[in-house]
């Protein structure tokens, strides 16, 4: 049993070194698969972020009319962190928000508070800043805010409106990454499989004539697919370790020297899932090479 | 040891073998004789299992081979070495290789194969280009690689298929000699073949075949195709 699994180990050594440029272009293709299977592991993963983000910026903001008591606006908290929607609800006084829009806003608001600061005093009114568990859940919350009596008039239309068709696009937008990114990811990683099972198929197709003559000289099944088995299983194993290695660079340059890139935080993924993913990369890897291998010697041990 | 027993093979409407009985005994030599498309070659995949019969029955050493179960047959085939016209060697492996996998694919040891291998090769004088690969090699010296092959297995029985087909006279006798020594040490040859000149030197048991059938099984037989010509029977 030993000395037949070292022949076969032997023999898919020499198998790949004879047949080299053979091999060397299955393993490239391997090698291609998983890459693009990382990338596309990466766009997930970026595809995600840029949901969470948008999620955790689309906030429901309800700003109250400058005449509106602190214990109405209070009351109004409390009701809605009572709700199963809310995470989270945070007041902002008057005089908070003018301090933050002096401390944040541009030259044109500062002048602009300036002068209605000298008419009209703050212009500012309280807020309510409401974090939700989902923005999904945004329309019940709504409905409940909707029927709080009287609350029409404690608030500013004009933003309440423009909140909320904010987070509507937010879920429209969600909605369709959630449904376009799989559908992508699905979709390439079928060619993907086909193309690098068809490149594997090929190579195993030029050793059909020797499979028929290793089975009319006695081999048995697994003594003749075993050498394609080890070499699929070394072409899942390099080539994992190569797009792993390609992802880690790639990612660690982006981070570096692409700006626009950095808040998707890739690199940090990369890193902080490094395991998971090499063995998603390895299982895939496995499965392009060791199974289609199984599978394309199986049609002709048939002797 | 072989036994065809009433066998009979089918491609479609064709006829390859019809009603074809006979036995190969112990260290026989037998010739299986016939013109292009007689079922010589059939009846040597129905052998080696390659093919199973339509109808009757192939016994080995008392066995039904159709029988055999997929994992049963590489057993089998290592008892009944094939030997090829078209050689059929591991083009990707030397000389040396070649016969090597044959006692690799049984399991011998590593000892094993270093003192059998070498030895056979000594037998088909081939010992002083183990290294080469099969292209770097004649015709002959290929046919005699694949009896090398055939040799290490230790057959009881080796099926030889027109293994002089590819090669000229003196690389024939070659090989013939070599199949003559191999029948001496203990094995059974069925040599298919079309060589008249082969057959009638043997002085061995001939069987010839025409159009799927036996026609003719002579302990000490020679070359003698029939064939039909406008109703009568003439001496090819």
């Amino acid at each position: 049993m030993l000395i037949n699994f070292i022949r076969i180990i032997k023999n898919s050594i020499k198998n790949f070194a004879r047949n080299l440029w053979l091999s060397l272009a299955t393993l490239s293709i391997i090698i291609l698969a998983l890459s693009l299977i990382g990338g596309l592991i990466l766009l997930n993963a970026a595809a995600n972020t840029v949901i969470d983000d948008a999620h955790e910026r689309a906030d429901y903001t309800l700003r109250f009319q400058r005449d509106t008591s602190e214990a109405d606006v209070l009351i109004i908290k409390e009701k809605i962190e009572q709700r199963p929607e809310a995470s989270r609800v945070v007041y902002v006084s008057p005089e908070e928000a003018l301090q933050q829009q002096k401390e944040q806003g541009n030259e044109i608001v500062q002048e602009a508070i300036r002068v209605a600061e000298e008419n009209v005093g703050n212009p500012y009114g309280a807020s309510l800043h409401v974090k939700l568990y989902d923005t999904e859940m945004f329309p019940e919350l709504k409905r409940y805010i909707d029927d709080i009596p009287d609350i029409e008039s404690l608030l500013q239309d004009e933003h309440r409106a423009h909140n909320e068709a904010l987070i509507e696009k937010v879920n429209t937008i969600t909605n369709q990454l959630n449904y376009g990114i799989p559908i992508f990811i699905s979709t390439l990683a079928i060619f993907v499989f086909l193309v690098t099972y068809n490149t594997i198929r090929l190579a195993i197709y030029t050793a059909r004539d020797e499979i028929h003559i290793m089975k009319l000289v006695g081999a048995s099944n697994w003594f003749v697919r075993g050498p394609f088995l080890i070499t699929g299983l070394f072409y899942a194993i390099f080539s994992s370790l190569f797009a792993m290695g390609l992802m880690v660079f790639l990612t660690w340059q982006i981070d570096q020297h692409l700006s626009f890139l950095r808040d998707l935080e890739l690199y940090l993924y990369v890193t902080q899932h490094f395991v998971y993913i090499y063995l998603v990369l390895l299982g895939i890897g496995f499965v392009l090479s060791v199974v289609s291998s199984y599978i394309a010697v199986h049609r002709y041990l048939k002797v | 040891m072989l036994i065809f027993d009433n066998v009979s093979k089918k491609y479609g409407e064709f006829h390859a073998l019809q009603k074809v009985s006979f036995q190969v005994d112990e260290n026989e030599f037998v010739s299986l004789v016939g013109k292009s498309g007689a079922g010589k070659s059939t009846l040597l995949k129905l052998l080696l299992r390659e093919e199973r019969p339509s109808h009757g029955k192939v016994f080995f050493e008392g066995i039904d081979i159709g029988g055999f179960h997929d994992s049963d047959l590489p057993l089998y085939r290592r008892r009944i070495a094939p030997v090829f016209q078209d050689f059929k060697l591991l083009a990707s492996k030397n000389v040396f290789e070649n016969v090597a996998f044959a006692m690799e694919a049984a399991g011998k040891s590593q000892r094993d194969i270093k003192e059998d291998v070498p030895q056979a090769l000594d037998i088909v004088d081939l010992q002083s280009k183990k290294d080469r690969f099969p292209h770097q090699l004649s015709g002959g010296e290929q046919q005699r690689v694949s009896i090398a092959r055939a040799l290490v297995q230790r057959p009881q029985v080796l099926l030889a298929d027109e293994p002089t087909g590819n090669l000229d006279p003196v690389h024939s006798w070659d090989i013939v000699n070599l199949l003559l020594k191999i029948n001496e040490l203990g094995t059974s040859i069925l040599l298919a073949t079309h060589s008249e000149d082969i057959v009638n030197v043997l002085e061995r048991r001939v069987i010839t075949l025409d159009d799927g059938k036996v026609v003719s099984d002579e302990k000490k037989g020679k070359y003698e195709i029939v064939e039909k010509k406008e109703g009568a029977r003439v001496k090819a």
